[in-house]
């Protein structure tokens, strides 16, 4: 088998493509074989194992016998053996053991066989080519490109699987791996803009909310921008002086986009799709989204269209709770809800994600807790032929108003960041004012703004983005929503004393969708 | 020389231009084609140039298309190396390519000005120039661009993973190198020394391998169709050459000939002959240098892809995979075919290799195989991981491939798509990689091989289904044979072509053959033809029908048949026969007839039962008020009343008793007397019953007659019933004969037969018309008039002869009279089980007691207290068994008259319960009962040893009774 290094250098980029890109050309039949493939080998594969023996008493002989007698479980089902790593209970000895958040301060373990990673790997590369493409086939990337990584360390999944990447696309990481492997996160940051200013970037593989940041900063600070020593190093002041030309060329403020030509900008967080439009006016490039979940590795990811994303056939079998079934479910916890496959998907219906791993992984019809959208059954505009997906929300992160209205994450955020105002961070909790139900967010602003009129721009732009929303304040005319504008550096403050009280990166933050009691406390006390 | 040294310019032109249209025929959109067609472009011009120069007619001409040399030089230059590096996917500064071409714009630019070429002079051979300054830049340039052009393919043939990729390279490098050995050949005049110039020769050197590149190493993924033609155009270019050579003498050496001309026909026509062999000689040659070694196994495949039959198929599978290994000089080939229940493919036959064949075989469910049923083409191991379809491979489907260290794996279709066959091809010897031209080979001899094993599957499956087809016909046959129904088969005219033994035997003929040939119809009976012939022809036109009717035998016999018949058609539907099925009912008819009887028996025990059950029901109800009926009436009758009043209380217990004589007979009727079974002799119970009506029929006229086996055994029977069965035959023969002609003759006989004694009764009466015949022994059927009988009498008599485990029945034909049959089996068992009889009580006056009387009845209540009364006793009467539990705790009674039935607890309960608390008082209890011949009452009666009487009594029976049990 040729690596990738081989392939670039050979120069078959046809075969590169349909390697690592070449699910997207999939029938749905033609995918469907392959789940069906993939998780009988699978069931045959982790069968005896002791884990796999919890939720399979018996040895499932069809997929259809397999959705019949395997329940549905989730991370606390699996707590007590993967939680103390026992990989006695597991049929094959794990690759590595990844490192991923979970609510409320607790986090998990997940084990990770050497095929899995394989398959993870193939699929970050294919990632990475897609990012960078602007039609079928192209591929930009090259051995020896500069790739700025802001990605949470190892045992962090995506701190695990960049080196390898590097490694296999014959990349040159910045900043480099190995020198900053003990590295604080904000250290890693700050070093790997620095390095970028005098190396310079191809890719980017970022967290969504740091490459934000990183866009305020420098067009924020470019007119005060002072010369120091760092940048008498000469390519520094030629990035420098072409980026000056370059903006002022555009009569603007300078934009990380003149510093640096990306070819292919990968983020991470369910808010790259609300700061789309933010991002490529910062880094001048589609920001490229994937649906990545460390008990499974990469469920879909967007084409080189930069739209919806494609499911892939070969990380884990999917199924999908409808919305309706997923609502009965939780008004009634008796309540087994029925799941579809993807070739049984309705374009414009949301679904919750079941899923079970492969290759060897460990969880069996997992509820991973995320909402994803079906929102077309293919994309014609790119030929592929397979249902196209968005990332809604994660279940826990609902808001239930009255039953009337659900308001997620994403939507808030969508609804903050279309009012344009500068602002820190911000969480929102479903509270009871005079016995009714409202969504109260607490937000902490850069900017003096009076709370009346955010509030009210907020709950506009809840009502242009949510059909619900807007018909609960029309019909019903219930106020749905609360602003509390929370004292500057509360976050900060929140961030600085977890930090110091050692834990862990995920849990840093307070959480954006009903933080508890005590963490409000914490936060607004502080 | 003249001619080479003008033609060689167009060679190369001509070889240029063709290979630019290969490369962006296969595909122009590739800038790697593009390139690579520029600089082919370039070299077809710089050809072009070159001729005319050659071919001017003056210096001034050679100089003007001289001066284009220097900036076309370096354009290729530039071209070569633009295309080496985007080949290879080395990456040179961004600068660098704008740059060169910059520099080729400076040269185009300073050409004319003679910078670069300040004259042309006349050399032995043609026209040289003199250079100028700059040439020796374009020179340098050029020089120096071409080799980075090499060092670019050295790296890259070092870093190559695929060894068909470091050929192409090392094709291009060698081919440059014999531009840059031309080009040499080409400056050194320039410079003064006396060389032929050589950079065209080195051009076409280079063409020529890229071709090679392209034919045997795909270079630029140019089809195989592409590789094929260039593969011909160099086998025409080889038979160019003699051509070429005529062509050269014609116009040099044979021109200043006088027979010149005639030389050069008769040379062609020499050439046009020969040409054909030359040209087999020169695509043999071509043929070995590209497959060297392997040539012979090749001309073999191909010899074995066109002649192999069916006869060899044994050895196909091994003879393909030995021979594809030695043209391909593959470690190993794996032959692997389709299992026909499984639908895995297992290996068959393999040639080399480190496996055991029989361990290779890929799951009817493998993502390979369905991903090879979709695709035609060849599909290299290192593919694998290319396509995503496979991403679903198992890893067990991994290790199959990965144990044969498999290089290639090669669908075999077919036309029709079907995958009869899978090959899989282990790495070569060599090491080298599969060239383009061994996968068309696979790809070829598969497709042959496929479409043969297909049509071995389908040959195959013809001979299976042929063996199914003839175990099924011989199936068919023995069940044709073993049936035991008749098949006839006849043609459309009904002549009948075939018959099965059973209908030979049936129709009692001896062979088939006898049969044969013959009419259907003529093996009906004469007096069924015709209606049969009509419905056999009817029933082929609206299906199945059973037919009845009589069929002949050989002897001309007849016989009752069944017969269908069923049409048979051809594909198209015609009728081609007809197919029927005789069966001899006979047997079955005789059957029937019994069957028939038996049902009729049958439903006549039911209803007699059902009647009985009635009866006895009946008769319980009636016995108690005909109990007072008679009692009183008696009494009345005892009074002294008026004479007239007293005979016509007379007549009320006349007709009272009459009613409980019918009422014994229903009881009797109804079976609930068991018989009192005694040896008895048949022919005395007759002599006795005829005795009791022997006067009677000597006045009416009735002679009897008698004809008794003298040695008629003693048999277990009722004596006393059979008295009543014979004597209720007798009246009624004695009441027809009578009623028919005032006379008759009856004669009675006995006989032994068979382990029966049967009884006859015939008389010369009327007979019985065969429609009552049937229903003779049916209660209540009567054919006298009202008042005149019962209808119960057969009923009767059936009832106890078939509790005697015999049988009764009539044989008459109407006018000619008719004979009853009584058949008893003989039993020589001596025991007989024993019956309660009524003990007969002595008639005497008793002394004045307490009795107590237990009855529900009223009016048998209130007759019982007036007997017992006017005899001088106490009597105490209650109606239910917990009062006489009272009564008989608070009293000491003499007497217990106690009636069976009672409501509540009943009148045995009431008993049993008194021979629990006082059994010395059962002693004193008299049961009455309306109902002595119930199985319930017989047993407690029986168990008990009870004083009974039964309803209804009258006056002197109840004397007697009471006197004995008080006495």
């Amino acid at each position: 088998m040729l690596t990738m290094r081989e392939n670039f250098q050979s120069g078959n980029r046809e075969r590169l493509w349909r390697k690592y890109c070449g699910f997207l050309d999939l029938s749905i039949t033609e995918f469907m074989e392959m789940q069906e493939q993939l998780l009988m080998d699978h069931i045959d594969l982790v069968y005896n194992s002791p884990l796999a023996n919890k939720f399979m008493p018996e040895k499932p002989t069809s997929v259809a016998e397999f959705r019949r007698l395997v329940p549905f479980t989730t991370y606390d089902d699996y707590a007590p053996l993967l939680g103390d790593k026992k990989e006695s209970a597991l049929a094959i000895k794990p690759y590595c053991w990844a490192h991923t958040s979970g609510r409320g301060g607790s986090t998990k373990w997940v084990p990770i066989t050497r095929a899995a990673m394989e398959h993870m790997l193939n699929a970050a590369i294919g990632m990475s080519i897609l990012a960078s493409a602007n039609r079928k086939g192209e591929i930009n990337i090259r051995n020896g490109m500069k790739v700025l990584l802001n990605m949470p360390p190892a045992p962090y999944f995506s701190g695990i699987l960049a080196p390898l990447m590097i490694d296999r696309l014959g990349a040159q990481a910045i900043p480099p791996l190995d020198k900053y492997a003990n590295a604080s996160f904000d250290e890693r940051i700050q070093a790997g803009l620095r390095i970028a200013f005098r190396t310079g970037v191809d890719f980017v593989s970022s967290l969504t909310a740091v490459m934000i940041r990183i866009g305020e900063r420098l067009s924020e600070g470019s007119p005060q921008m002072k010369f120091n020593r760092h940048m008498l190093h000469p390519r520094i002041m030629s990035r420098i002086l072409i980026a000056l030309i370059r903006s002022k060329r555009e009569k603007r403020s300078l934009l990380p986009k003149d510093f640096w030509r990306l070819k292919g900008l990968v983020c991470y967080g369910m808010e790259t799709g609300i700061y789309r439009e933010q991002l490529i006016k910062y880094w001048g490039r589609t920001p490229f989204e994937v649906y990545v979940a460390t008990e499974a590795g990469t469920i879909a990811m967007q084409s080189w269209n930069k739209k919806a994303m494609t499911p892939l056939p070969y990380s884990c079998f999917l199924e999908f709770i409808s919305e309706s079934e997923w609502l009965n479910n939780r008004k009634d916890n008796n309540h087994q809800p029925r799941t579809v496959l993807l070739d049984e998907v309705k374009p414009g219906e949301c679904y919750e994600v079941v899923l079970t791993s492969f290759h060897g992984m460990p969880f069996f019809r997992y509820k991973l807790g995320d909402i994803v959208k079906v929102v077309a059954l293919e994309d014609r505009e790119s030929g592929i032929v397979l249902p196209q997906l968005v990332f809604q929300s994660r279940t826990s992160d609902i808001i239930d108003i009255a039953g009337f209205s659900r308001l997620d994450e994403k939507t808030i955020w969508q609804a903050i960041a279309n009012t344009g105002v500068k602002y820190e961070d911000w969480c929102a909790r479903k509270e009871y004012e005079e016995d009714k139900p409202i969504v109260h967010v607490y937000i902490e602003l850069r900017q003096e703004i009076p709370v009346e009129d955010l509030e009210k721009a907020i709950n506009k732009n809840l009502a242009e983005i949510d059909k619900n929303y807007s018909d609960l304040l029309n019909y019903l005319g219930l106020r749905g929503l609360k602003v509390s504008i929370i004292p500057t550096g509360s976050f900060q403050k929140y961030y600085e004393a977890k930090r110091k009280a050692g834990a862990d990166l995920a849990h840093l933050k307070p959480p954006h969708m009903n933080p508890s009691d005590a963490i409000m406390m914490e936060l607004i006390n502080r | 020389m003249i001619g080479a040294y003008l033609i060689t310019p167009l060679v190369l032109t001509f070889f240029s231009v063709l290979l630019m249209v290969v490369v962006l025929t296969a595909n122009a959109r590739s800038s790697t084609n593009r390139l690579f067609a520029c600089f082919l472009i370039g070299l077809a011009t710089w050809g072009v140039f070159i001729f005319a120069m050659r071919a001017s007619p003056d210096l001034d001409h050679a100089y003007f298309w001289e001066q284009w040399f220097a900036p076309l030089g370096a354009i290729n230059a530039v071209l070569l190396f633009h295309f080496t590096i985007r080949y290879t996917f080395r990456e040179v500064r961004s600068w660098v390519l704008p740059l060169l071409y910059f520099v080729c714009l400076l040269i185009l630019f300073l050409a004319p000005t003679g910078l670069a070429l300040k004259s042309m002079q006349l050399k032995s051979y043609g026209y040289v120039p003199v250079l100028g300054p700059v040439w020796y830049f374009v020179i340098f340039f050029s020089y120096a661009l071409t080799v980075m052009t090499m060092v670019v393919l050295v790296r890259s043939y070092r870093t190559a993973g695929d060894a068909e990729h470091r050929n192409r390279i090392a094709y291009i490098f060698i081919g440059i190198i014999f531009m840059l050995v031309g080009g040499v050949f080409d400056i050194l005049p320039m410079m003064g020394l006396t060389l032929y110039p050589g950079l065209i020769v080195g051009n076409i050197a280079f063409c020529m391998l890229t071709t090679v590149a392209i034919v045997k190493h795909r270079l630029l993924d140019i089809r195989v169709i592409m590789r094929r033609s260039l593969a011909y155009f160099m086998t025409s270019a080889i038979i160019s050459i003699p051509f070429l050579v005529i062509f050269l003498l014609a116009t040099t050496a044979l021109i200043e000939l006088e027979f010149g001309i005639w030389t050069f026909l008769l040379l062609l026509l020499l050439l046009a002959l020969v040409v054909p062999s030359i040209w087999r000689w020169a695509q043999e040659r071509i043929d070995r240098w590209f497959y060297g070694g392997r040539y012979g196994f090749m001309k073999a495949l191909e010899f074995f892809g066109s002649t192999h039959s069916f006869a060899e198929s044994g050895r196909l599978a091994s003879t393909m995979c030995d021979l594809l290994a030695g043209a391909l000089r593959a470690q190993g080939v794996y032959l692997l075919l389709p299992e026909s229940d499984t639908g895995d493919f297992k290996c068959i036959a393999s040639a080399g290799g480190k496996k055991s064949a029989s361990d290779i075989s890929l799951n009817s469910r493998s993502a390979l195989l369905r991903w090879l049923k979709h695709t035609d083409a060849v599909l290299p191991y290192g593919d694998i991981d290319m396509i995503p379809q496979l991403r679903s491979m198992s890893p067990s489907e991994r290790e199959v491939l990965n144990g044969v260290s498999a290089s290639l794996i090669m669908p075999m279709k077919t036309r029709t798509g079907r995958l009869p066959g899978v090959l899989i091809l282990g790495p070569k010897l060599s090491g080298l990689p599969y060239y383009v031209e061994d996968q068309q080979l696979l790809v070829g001899l598969s497709n042959q091989v496929a479409t043969h094993m297909d049509n071995l599957r389908l040959y195959e499956e013809t001979r299976q289904s042929e063996k199914a087809l003839r175990e099924s016909e011989e199936k068919l046959r023995r069940m044709f044979e073993s049936m035991t129904e008749g098949i006839i088969i006849s043609d459309p005219q009904w002549v009948i072509t075939e018959v099965n033994s059973p209908a030979i035997h049936m129709h009692g003929y001896s062979s088939k053959d006898e049969l044969i040939g013959q009419s259907v119809f003529g093996l009906i009976a004469e007096k069924d033809r015709t209606r049969t012939t009509q419905s056999l022809k009817e029933a082929v036109q609206e299906g199945v029908r059973l037919i009845e009717c009589a069929l002949l035998k050989k002897d001309d016999t007849e016989f009752p048949a069944e017969l269908s018949s069923a049409v048979l058609r051809d594909a198209s539907g015609a009728i081609t026969g007809y197919v029927l099925v005789t069966e001899d009912v006979t047997e079955r008819k005789q059957m029937e007839i019994s069957r028939k009887e038996y049902e009729r028996r049958a439903h006549a025990a039911s209803r007699l039962a059902t009647v009985g059950e009635m009866a006895a029901g009946i008769a319980h109800e009636i016995n108690n008020p005909l109990t007072g009926v008679v009692g009183f009436s008696q009494l009345l009758i005892k009074k002294d009343i008026p004479e007239n009043i007293k005979k016509d209380v007379e007549i009320i217990y006349d007709g009272a008793q009459r009613v409980a004589s019918i009422v014994a007979r229903l009881l009797t009727f109804a079976r609930q007397q068991k018989p009192e079974r005694r040896h008895v002799n048949i022919n005395d119970i007759l002599r006795t019953t005829l005795d009791l009506r022997a006067y009677h029929m000597k006045a009416h006229n009735i002679d009897i007659a008698t004809e008794f086996d003298p040695e008629l055994p003693t048999t277990l029977a009722d004596a006393g019933q059979l008295q009543q069965v014979f004597l209720n035959l007798i009246l009624n023969a004695e009441t027809e004969m009578k009623l028919a002609h005032g006379k008759g003759k009856l004669l009675v006989k006995t006989e032994t037969e068979n382990g029966i004694i049967r009884t006859s009764f015939t008389d010369d009466g009327p007979g019985i018309p065969e429609e009552n015949m049937k229903r003779l022994f049916e209660p209540f059927f009567t054919t006298r008039e009202v008042g005149q009988g019962t209808g119960l009498g057969l009923s009767i008599c059936y009832g106890i002869v078939t509790e005697h485990g015999g049988k009764i029945y009539a044989r008459s034909k109407l006018g000619e009279g008719a004979t009853f049959n009584v058949e008893l089996p003989i039993i020589s068992i001596n025991e007989a089980p024993g019956a309660v009889q009524p003990q007969p009580a002595e008639s005497e006056k008793t002394a004045s007691s307490r009795i107590l009387v237990v009855d529900d009845e009223p009016m048998v209540q209130r007759y019982l207290v007036r007997i017992l009364t006017d005899d001088g006793h106490t009597v105490d009467t209650v109606d239910n068994a917990s009062d006489a539990l009272t009564k008989l705790k608070s009293n000491d009674y003499r007497l217990i008259i106690l009636d069976i039935k009672l409501p509540g607890m009943t009148g045995i309960e009431l008993y049993n319960r008194i021979k629990k608390e006082t059994p010395s008082l059962t002693e004193k209890i008299v049961v009455i009962t309306g109902d002595v011949m119930g199985e319930d009452t017989q047993n407690f009666l029986s168990a008990n040893k009870a004083t009974y009487i039964v309803k209804p009594f009258d006056f002197e029976q109840l004397q007697k009774t009471l006197s004995r049990a008080l006495g």
